[in-house]
């Protein structure tokens, strides 16, 4: 329910709760009112008859329209009597007969004067309470109805300014957010304390973005010495033992270094440091690119069979379109069977990379996890594919998995979508939002 | 052919000094940037291997004060930071070439030799060895004037082998050398062994000599001495 909602639902109790209350009020004080004021006057009519009895006038049936009676008694009563009768057989529908009977004494005669009135009944106040309620409530509802929507526009427009600004943020671009100002005391601290946690959150990130930059960056140089003696040792003469040794340090050193330069890379995607504003046109590149691994692929022992649709064109930095290929074949190539086959297709829409190869030990989703191996892979560092899951991320491209049989098929949407079925491993937020 | 190493790392120009002296060339190291200011004004260098980021400058400054003053020295850049706006500013500031720390000194061995090749000796494209001759241009190698059917990979290796010779080549500085930097899994040595293989099987059959030798464990050598067998 919208906080505007329910703010007008209890304004709207508590003013049903006020009319209920104030409508007694009003009818109560009212008739007592109306009451009142035609008895005192009655009671001014008697006093007048009195008066003109004393001097031995005549009294008329009337007076003033009001029916006046003059009846002697044996006793008079102490005080004025009033009477209110409601009742159908008197008077006109909706009207009530008030009577006020006095008792004088004239020259030793007991006299009761009764007047009566014609007032208005309690269902006639009720009546014309009743339609100035339901006016009442009409202009409560529209006016509530209509300023909720409005005011709360204006009110409430910071705070939705600030959910929009939060939702946008992301972390990656390293942007602090800066919130409008507001007079509202509530939205001032939440802008506050959100503006704290999200600049902190920054410049958590940025100190471990760079610490991570550093290391990788600094281990280049030890990692450059090492290679550099090791290539100095293995010229001098070795004996076949200490040349496995050397073998093996030179292997660790190899791994070392690609795993460095792999998450260099990550670092350096995630800076947006390759950017491209120009097209290019994948299926050049793509040819090229499988025409590279064609001797690899023979050794192999497999078969490829590609279909690639001319002049399809990206705008995407070379070097990252060369890296997603490039990634996406050697990996359909390593995690292959004997006698194995691999297809590539490429239409306007979306890339496919379909290889054979052995069933996943893992769940599928750890296949794009930095340093998730499908199966023991030594010469891979396991980083292939958390490449081109961020390359696919950086540029909104959909990125899917899925497995037919022994197939295990890679698809990569440029508009953002897969056509065919399939697992969706990343796809653009934009996207996933709107649908 | 005279190198000026331009490194602020003790150790790595050590190294790299040691291994361009035993290639044959005649080699300088300068650890920061005044020093080599100070050294390219005096003397000339056929080639400076370039280190950006230095204690007291950065090397791309050197640059300009080189394109600046003419001086038509190869230069090679060789950087830590594998940013690709070094790069491209590196190139485009004159530099003829960008090699990535950490690299293999055969690596920088054959980048020298190639910038050797393209600046200096002009329009020659002909390398040759005994028998063999390379055409760097158009990726033709021939065994006694006989063309050898050779990949562009093949081609690649027989080039780097005779570049390095003598020296025993690690299967991952091949790979590295052909296949490049980033690609995660081909430090896969089959493919290095099946090229060396080809390649070897080509050039006997073309009536070469078979100078390609296995080193156990490590790799293999270009033996410009002695023939295989």
């Amino acid at each position: 329910m919208k906080l505007v909602n329910k703010f007008t639902l209890w304004y709207l109790a508590i003013v049903l709760a006020c009319t209920v209350v104030g409508t007694m009020t009003t009818y109560h004080t009212i008739k007592y009112r109306i009451d009142k004021a035609s008895t005192e006057h009655l009671k001014q009519v008697n006093r007048q008859v009195a008066e003109d009895l004393k001097k031995g006038k005549p009294v008329p049936a009337y007076i003033n329209t009001r029916a006046v009676s003059v009846t002697e008694v044996a006793k008079a009563g102490t005080a004025d009597e009033v009477s209110r009768v409601c009742g159908k057989n008197e008077g006109k529908p909706g009207e009530a007969v008030l009577t006020v009977s006095s008792y004088h004494t004239i020259n030793n005669k007991n006299y009761k004067i009764t007047t009566l009135d014609h007032v208005p009944s309690s269902e006639e106040v009720l009546t014309g309470l009743e339609i100035s309620i339901i006016w009442k409530w009409a202009m409560i509802l529209g006016l509530i109805g209509i300023s909720a929507r409005f005011v709360s526009r204006i009110i409430l427009g910071p705070f939705k300014k600030t959910l929009k600004q939060v939702d946008r943020f992301n972390l990656a671009q390293k942007q602090k957010l800066e919130f409008e100002p507001t007079n509202t005391a509530e939205f001032r601290e939440l802008n506050a304390f959100l503006k704290k946690m999200t600049d902190k959150a920054v410049d958590d990130y940025v100190s471990l973005k760079e610490f991570s930059e550093n290391a990788s960056h600094e281990l280049q140089t030890p990692v450059a010495i090492m290679r550099g003696k090791l290539e100095l040792l293995m010229q001098s003469g070795v004996s076949g033992q200490q040349a496995a040794m050397i073998t093996d340090v030179q292997n660790a050193v190899e791994k070392l270094s690609r795993i460095n330069s792999s998450l260099t890379l990550l670092a350096r995607l995630e800076n947006h440091e390759y950017h491209s504003n120009t097209a290019i046109c994948i299926s050049e590149v793509l040819k090229d690119t499988v025409e590279d691994y064609e001797e690899l692929i023979e050794m192999k022992g497999l078969s490829v069979h590609i279909a690639i649709e001319d002049d399809v064109q990206l705008i995407l930095h070379k070097d990252l379109l060369v890296l997603l290929l490039n990634n996406l074949l050697s990996n359909a190539i390593r995690h292959n069977i004997t006698g194995g086959r691999i297809e590539v297709f490429l239409n306007q829409n979306q890339l496919t990379v379909r290889n054979t190869g052995p069933r996943l030990e893992h769940p599928s989703a750890d296949m794009f996890q930095r340093f998730k191996k499908g199966n023991k892979c030594e010469q891979s560092v396991g980083i292939g594919l958390a490449i081109v899951k961020q390359i696919c991320e950086l540029h909104r491209y959909a990125l899917s998995y899925a497995t037919e049989g022994d197939w295990h098929i890679l698809s990569v949407g440029f508009k953002g979508k897969i056509a065919a079925a399939g697992e969706v491993v990343s796809q653009s937020p934009l996207l996933s939002e709107v649908a | 052919m005279k190198i000026l190493v331009v490194e602020d790392n003790h150790d790595l120009a050590l190294s790299t000094q040691e291994f361009l002296l035993r290639e044959g060339y005649i080699c300088e190291i300068s650890a920061s940037y005044t020093e080599t200011v100070e050294k390219l004004s005096i003397f000339t260098y056929d080639c400076v291997l370039l280190d950006i980021m230095l204690p007291d400058g950065n090397g791309l400054e050197v640059l300009d004060m080189m394109k600046s003053e003419h001086q038509n020295t190869n230069i090679l850049i060789t950087s830590a930071k594998n940013s690709l706006d070094d790069k491209i500013t590196g190139l485009e500031g004159g530099a003829d070439d960008y090699l990535t720390k950490p690299y293999h000194l055969s690596e920088l061995n054959a980048r020298i030799r190639t910038i050797y090749r393209r600046k200096t000796l002009q329009g020659s494209a002909l390398l040759r060895f005994n028998e063999l001759e390379l055409n760097t241009n158009t990726f033709e190698a021939f065994v006694n004037g006989q063309l050898l059917d050779l990949t562009r990979k093949e081609f690649d290796l027989l080039l780097y082998f005779i570049i390095n010779k003598n020296r025993v080549l690690s299967r991952q500085a091949i790979a590295t050398h052909l296949w490049g930097d980033y690609t995660d899994d081909l430090s896969n040595f089959d493919f290095v062994y099946q090229h060396v293989k080809n390649l070897r099987k080509k050039i006997s059959q073309a009536g070469g000599n078979d100078y390609v030798t296995t080193v156990y464990g490590m790799g293999y050598k270009f033996n410009a001495n002695e023939t295989g067998k």
